[in-house]
């Protein structure tokens, strides 16, 4: 992350890779988790299947925040924690929406 | 007990296979053919105490606390041989040496 | 694409890597490298805490010692409890064992209440009148959740912030892993003779890899054991009732049980007193039950139903998995109702990570080893810390050089050109903290014999003694760091830790009776070592301090461009820089 000249830009750029990586990939984290746990629990137990994806999750916000400073672009660590974050928050709120209950 | 000996005596093995360490420890550069023997050797008694440690544990507590205790005793002789090649590098042989035939002296007896 | 451009664009592409990863690295380890060291460095006092809190009882000294299994320490201590609080509805009783040899009795009465704690003489089951202290427990609770206080209220977010520093901490130790270029080649390599940043990055990196199985179990079980807090998705998403998320279920769930036995109580709830409980033929079931384990606390409460149960808890020492077994009874009838563990593999992995971390299955040996890791580990912390700062420093150093302040004169003393806010500000901190942290410790043990005993808030008083020192060694820090960076300022606050330190032993053969004169002789070992490791810990202080006092590297006249050949002078934070061949 060599910078030409520390100036407003790069500090926004690191900003909001930043943000990217904290935020983002806790969103990113917490949809997998939701989504894996509600896969896994129907094969096992649910208690099983919650701690089989959390602990997984701790790994994925790891990843993501790596993706944040490794993608070319900020926008790009966006578009690696966000997107997956929202697809797998759909996934987890998919069978809740497809019930109809609040 | 027997663990961290035999684990040190590994990670000496190890250390000496690296050239820079052979060439602290005996003064010349190791020969490619010793030095990969050397690791080797290290690598293989590492993988024979883990064994040891959780086949036969000493005190006859479980298995997993064996490994566990294992563990500790594999970070604990790698600090003591970083020690031994950065103070004592000479001695590095010979420590290695008393440090396999304790530790399988110390396994025999059950500790 | 030619193989040799795909080639060199992989390579390219994992020295990009290798770079943002180190860049990282830099930034995960600096930000809250400080609040880390310090719950890195509590932590490992922690292991010990056991014996902190009898050391700082010296009322507890020459306690009697009892079998847990003797059914009559518990029995009369329970009746002890009923006696000063008849209406008492739940206690919970930490029997004695050999790292604590009296009676822990938590109790309350109705309502939803903390608990009062009541320390009791094993063998009478009379209250002990110790002095009021946090002990061993303060150091415990500031590092998993920053307590302050001794009725803390801000538990939650000091909880939060240590997750986010352990989330850091996770990211440091993978990237540190990743960007490290020669890890099996630089696995032993501690060069401290060569000075300058090439020791202290041969430090931080042989104290970061030779017990990074260790770092990382103690990382990831940290984040695990408060991931009800840290991330509740899955909770959420799978345990959904009428009412939202059904917690207890999940609760329950967790530690093996049915969530009617364990009720929440809320606030103002009324619960009946507890009825007379014969605690004998309870006690000696559970014992025949596991044969050769010890009894670790006993319990009395009542379930969701309103029946009153007692629960028998294995010792937490006897497996590696937490929580350990427990047995319901009846409390009038004494029949035996149910065992509550956790046996599924993933509740189970849960329950180890969770005992690796709190490590009470250690004995002695292992218990010191742990210690020593996490020694290491505080200072691995330590020296990414100076690292950043001396590699800073150099190349502000060189920079301004370059500019043409070329006056460098041998009769100059340490010309620094001023360096930026913010390295001077990352200095500061880290003589405040890795200095004056130690500091803090050493004056939180001497309050603890110095404070008269029997004051109102006296616990909050020592904590006061603790936070003023800390407090103290920040505006020093802060003041040097405004004034010229020096080795002064490391000096003077390593020097008054280890004053304090080694003064421990001699302050408490001044106030109390349980001094090194009284334990050698009578080989009780626990109060000894505590004593000697005091002595020892003063002595490292010290010799830090005088490794690193000003004038002990005379100054070099020739301009700090040209690496300098080594001399057998210890790594001090200023000497000039060498080129680093890794990291940062």
């Amino acid at each position: 992350m060599k910078a030409a000249r520390v100036d407003w830009r790069y500090r926004l750029v690191i900003t909001s890779r930043a943000m990217a990586a904290i935020a983002g990939g806790y969103a990113l984290a917490a949809g997998f988790t939701a989504a894996l746990s509600l896969v896994l629990a129907l094969w096992m137990p649910r208690v099983e299947a919650v701690l089989t994806a959390t602990m997984l999750a701790w790994l994925a916000y790891a990843t993501a925040a790596g993706w944040a400073f490794y993608a070319r672009t900020a926008w790009g660590a966006w578009g690696g924690t966000l997107l997956p974050a929202l697809a797998m928050g759909a996934c987890a709120m998919a069978p809740q929406w497809m019930r109809g209950t609040p | 007990m027997s663990a961290f000996l035999l684990c040190f005596a590994a990670w000496s093995a190890i250390a000496l296979g690296m050239d820079r360490h052979h060439e602290d420890a005996l003064g010349q550069e190791g020969s490619m053919r010793r030095l990969v023997a050397l690791r080797r050797s290290g690598w293989l008694l590492l993988v024979l105490s883990l064994w040891l440690a959780a086949a036969h544990p000493p005190g006859g507590v479980s298995a997993s606390l064996g490994v566990t205790a294992w563990t500790v005793a594999l970070s604990v002789a790698a600090v003591a041989v970083t020690a031994t090649v950065t103070w004592q590098p000479r001695r590095t042989p010979e420590l290695a040496g008393a440090a396999l035939l304790a530790g399988l002296l110390a396994r025999a007896l059950g500790w | 694409m030619t193989t040799a451009t795909s080639t060199v664009r992989k390579s390219a592409d994992r020295e990009g890597f290798r770079q943002a990863m180190s860049w990282l690295h830099t930034w995960a380890g600096l930000i809250l490298g400080w609040l880390l060291f310090a719950i890195f460095l509590t932590g490992t006092l922690s292991f010990f805490k056991n014996e902190f809190n009898l050391w700082m009882r010296p009322e507890m000294h020459g306690l009697p010692r009892t079998d847990a299994a003797d059914a009559q320490v518990a029995q009369k201590s329970v009746d002890a409890l009923v006696r000063k609080a008849p209406d008492v509805t739940q206690w919970i009783l930490h029997l004695p064992d050999d790292r604590d040899p009296a009676v822990n009795m938590l109790w309350r009465g109705t309502g939803n209440g903390r608990f009062e704690t009541l320390r009791m003489n094993p063998q009478t089951g009379e209250p002990i009148e110790a002095r009021q202290t946090m002990g061993g427990d303060f150091f415990y609770r500031f590092h998993f959740e920053l307590r302050t206080a001794q009725k803390g209220r801000w538990t939650i977010q000091g909880r939060w912030l240590v997750g986010v520093a352990t989330m850091l901490m996770f990211v440091a130790l993978i990237t540190g892993v990743i960007t490290h270029r020669r890890i099996f080649k630089d696995f032993f390599t501690f060069r401290p003779t060569k000075g300058g940043q090439r020791a202290w990055l041969d430090a931080h990196n042989v104290s970061g890899v030779l017990v990074l199985p260790f770092y990382l179990m103690i990382t990831f079980s940290g984040l695990m054991i408060f991931h009800t807090l840290y991330m509740p998705a899955g909770i959420a998403a799978n345990y959904k009732n009428e009412k939202g998320v059904d917690s207890n279920a999940y609760f329950a769930d967790l530690q093996g049980e049915k969530p009617e036995s364990r009720p929440r109580r809320g606030a103002g709830d009324k619960v009946e007193p507890l009825p007379a409980i014969a605690l004998q033929p309870i006690i000696d079931a559970a014992t025949t039950r596991w044969q050769g384990g010890r009894i670790g606390s006993v319990q009395a409460r009542r379930d969701a139903n309103g029946r009153a149960v007692v629960e028998v808890t294995r010792h937490e020492g006897d497996r590696l998995q937490y929580r350990p077994p427990r047995l319901l009874f009846d409390a009038t009838t004494g029949q035996w109702l149910d065992q509550a563990d956790a046996t599924s593999p993933a509740v189970k992995t849960y329950g180890v990570l969770y005992g690796l971390h709190m490590a009470r299955f250690a004995d002695v040996g292992l218990r010191w080893a742990l210690f020593g890791f996490g020694v290491l580990g505080s200072l691995m912390i330590a020296t990414g810390m100076v690292l950043w700062s001396v590699k800073r420093s150099a190349k502000s150093q060189t920079q301004a050089s370059r500019k043409g302040a070329a006056t460098a004169t041998s009769t100059a003393p340490a010309a620094h050109p001023k360096a930026p806010f913010g390295e001077r500000l990352v200095a500061g901190i880290n003589i405040a903290t890795l200095a004056g942290l130690p500091l803090a410790c050493g004056v939180y043990l001497a309050a603890n014999r110095l404070i008269p005993v029997g004051i109102e808030g006296r616990a909050d008083a020592e904590l006061a003694w603790f936070f003023s020192a800390w407090g103290i060694t920040l505006l020093w820090a802060l003041a040097c760091a405004v004034v010229r960076p020096h080795r002064l300022g490391w000096t003077v606050p390593l020097a008054a830790a280890g004053l304090v330190w080694v003064a421990l032993p001699l302050i408490n053969a001044l106030t109390t009776h349980t001094h090194l004169g009284v334990s050698l002789p009578a080989r009780e070992w626990v109060w000894a070592s505590m004593d000697l490791s005091f002595l020892a810990t003063g002595l490292l202080l010290g010799w830090l301090a005088w490794r690193v006092r000003p004038g002990r590297t005379p100054r070099r006249g020739a301009p700090a461009r040209s690496a300098r050949p080594a001399r057998p002078a210890p790594s001090v934070p200023v000497a000039p820089a060498e080129t680093s061949t890794s990291g940062a």
